[in-house]
């Protein structure tokens, strides 16, 4: 659930947590031990009250934000690829197509070939 | 990891086909591709018993593929393979650094370029195919070497026009890599 207000997106922090993995504290937004601060921008407050405001936030993270109407997409946090960057292999949750959860801690202390490929 | 934005539809046949001792998992909207920052099929992570990640991002092909004004792929790939499941961190093929130069966040184009083809993914699977070409397209224009958004979109042309698409765009980037150019990686095996 959302709602517009002036040409901005606020949605309900509960959500954007469940969908980003960030958790949104008073200190900020933390993934992990990691917060980065959220203070007002020229003076108003971007979350607060069980919401924050999607366009603030996603700016502050160094976020993409495409939206189209009532859809919206946000692209990769650069400080949650991080560890990618530094050669850690990241944390996947699919599943396969009985619907068995696949994830790659499921072969912790095994070597893993991932390898893509398409149909197309 | 199929990449697949049409789903079990799309990848479903080939895996009942092949018939695999291994894990398949159909990946519609490119996650994998996303987050461990690949720009092709097929392309291969190795990734140790420390959840490090020892080669990435190349093409994993079975043998050398020699088509008009391309190539890729190498004839010893399983070789290599077999060698570092064998040898480990001793693996020669665990030694190349350059195959790690492609560790890194993504840049801002790249970023806007991933929110852009996830919107694609959703409006493909809400049928809504003139968004879903659309935002795949500036998914491909915004990160070029990405052939996954180029190809993935073509979908929507046909097979033959998807293959005509992809013989004038290997012709445009004559000269360049298939993969993401991996340094040094000739100078090994």
């Amino acid at each position: 659930m959302s709602r517009e207000v002036g040409g901005e997106i606020w949605v309900k922090t509960a959500e954007i947590a469940a969908l980003t993995g960030f958790k949104f504290k008073p200190e900020g937004a933390c993934y992990g031990d990691v917060c980065i601060p959220l203070p007002p921008v020229q003076g108003k407050a971007i979350h607060g009250n069980g919401e924050i405001n999607l366009n603030a936030v996603s700016a502050k993270l160094g976020q993409a934000l495409v939206q189209d109407q009532d859809v919206v997409s946000l692209g990769p946090i650069a400080s949650v690829r991080q560890r990618f960057a530094e050669g850690v292999a990241p944390e996947f949750d699919l599943v396969d197509r009985e619907g068995q959860p696949v994830s790659l801690s499921l072969y912790a202390d095994k070597k893993v070939i991932l390898m893509t490929w398409a149909s197309w | 990891m199929a990449e697949d934005t049409g789903g079990e539809a799309a990848a479903g046949q080939f895996i009942d086909a092949a018939n695999t001792t291994y894990v398949q998992v159909i990946d519609a909207a490119h996650r994998i591709s996303a987050m461990y920052n690949l720009v092709n099929v097929p392309s291969t992570v190795w990734i140790d018993e420390r959840r490090q990640i020892v080669r990435i991002d190349e093409g994993s092909y079975a043998q050398k593929h020699e088509l008009p004004g391309i190539s890729f792929g190498r004839d010893d790939y399983v070789t290599m393979v077999r060698d570092w499941v064998a040898n480990g961190a001793d693996s020669v093929y665990a030694k190349d650094t350059a195959a790690k130069q492609h560790l890194r966040v993504p840049t801002d184009a790249e970023g806007l370029a991933e929110a852009n083809f996830n919107l694609g993914v959703y409006f493909q699977q809400s049928n809504h195919r003139e968004k879903a070409e659309y935002y795949m397209s500036e998914a491909g224009r915004l990160n070029p070497d990405s052939w996954n958004y180029h190809r993935q979109n073509w979908i929507f042309d046909g097979e033959d026009k998807a293959r005509s698409n992809w013989q004038q765009r290997v012709a445009a980037r004559a000269g360049t890599h298939y993969y993401r150019p991996i340094a040094g990686l000739d100078d090994l095996g």
